[in-house]
């Protein structure tokens, strides 16, 4: 429950920072924008996925 | 709309002192974003005061020309770095905590390029050299990736996690790293050059700094880290053939090469992990 709790504080950070890019992308109508932000996704999707499997493995 | 910027830090940076107490203790939290935030504090006086390539115009609370809220924003990237690395890697071992300063640098890279573009469009602050297109340019990232790799380094050899003989290769990055910025390298070279009366050789001088520069990363680096050596050398090969070839080549060509490299280290990391556990399952 707790690891919840700080995990979707550590999300909430990771959602304003994406915001901010997201919020100047569309003021100024600009898709090359947004996409700078694609690295960054890639990276955080990655290591979700890596976690979950480590803790999967963890359980078994 | 600067607020927006500041507000934003504000928020993101108290979110994380939270986190960062409630997980790992107010020690952990004095210690890690104390040293954080004069580390940048530093790196931003250095570069504002010898290097200036860039101007906060109008960025509040300034302490000796420099915003707080830029050494808060380095703090803001390592803590997040932090994290998510170590959920990536789960450090135990000397090689683990060196592939976790190189996934934490790629990680800062991935976060400069969208700010520093949010930035520019923004004018939230001002840059020497623009690149083509709204996208930040491309040298930026050389920037973030060896600010955060000496950051880890540095804290990662006061904790205890990696012996005091790292401290050659730290060294070496930061002479590697200036040897970079020529105009700074133009004066040193100048300084030196008139210190031991060999103005008529000053571009011997200039190149003879490059050399040792370039020698000291190759020969430290691959002995240290050669992930982040081979990134460095390519980021900087890379950095010769757009100044020749493409001089207002943006941030979006190194961020593709950037995400391939990583990729390419973390399958051959993994790789190289799974064999270690077959083999010793094998022994066993």
């Amino acid at each position: 429950m707790n690891n919840t709790i700080f995990n979707l504080l550590l999300l909430s950070v990771v959602l304003i920072f994406c915001g901010v890019v997201i919020y100047v992308a569309i003021l100024l109508s600009s898709i090359e924008i947004g996409i700078t932000l694609l690295p960054l996704v890639l990276f955080l999707a990655i290591t979700y996925r890596i976690n979950k499997k480590r803790g999967t493995k963890h359980h078994a | 709309m600067l607020k927006v910027f500041i507000i934003s830090v504000g928020i993101a940076f108290s979110i994380e002192i939270v986190h960062s107490i409630l997980t790992k203790g107010v020690k952990f939290t004095l210690e890690f974003f104390g040293g954080g935030f004069l580390f940048g504090f530093a790196r931003e006086f250095i570069y504002f005061s010898f290097i200036h390539t860039y101007e906060f115009p109008d960025m509040p609370f300034k302490m000796l020309n420099v915003p707080i809220f830029i050494p808060i924003g380095w703090v803001f990237t390592f803590y997040l770095a932090y994290e998510f690395v170590n959920k990536l890697v789960e450090p135990k071992t000397i090689k683990d905590y060196k592939n976790f300063i190189t996934f934490a640098a790629f990680f800062s890279t991935f976060i400069c390029i969208p700010i520093e573009t949010a930035a520019m469009n923004m004018n939230w602050w001002v840059l020497y050299s623009s690149a083509n297109g709204n996208i930040a340019p491309f040298y930026l990232m050389g920037g973030w990736f060896v600010t955060s790799v000496l950051f880890f380094y540095i804290y990662l050899i006061m904790k205890g996690k990696l012996p005091p003989k790292y401290l050659w290769f730290v060294i070496f990055i930061i002479i590697f790293n200036l040897a970079g910025e020529f105009h700074l390298l133009d004066y040193v070279s100048v300084v030196l050059a008139s210190e031991f009366h060999l103005l008529e050789y000053l571009d011997v001088v200039f190149w003879g700094l490059q050399i040792i520069a370039w020698a000291g990363i190759i020969i430290f680096g691959l002995k240290y880290n050669k992930e982040v050596t081979f990134i460095l050398l390519i980021y900087w090969v890379i950095c010769f053939i757009c100044i020749i070839v493409f001089p207002g080549a943006n941030g979006m060509l190194v961020s593709v090469l950037f995400t391939s490299i990583f990729v390419h280290i973390l399958v051959k990391l993994r790789l190289r992990d799974e064999k270690h556990q077959l083999s010793i399952k094998e022994s066993l």
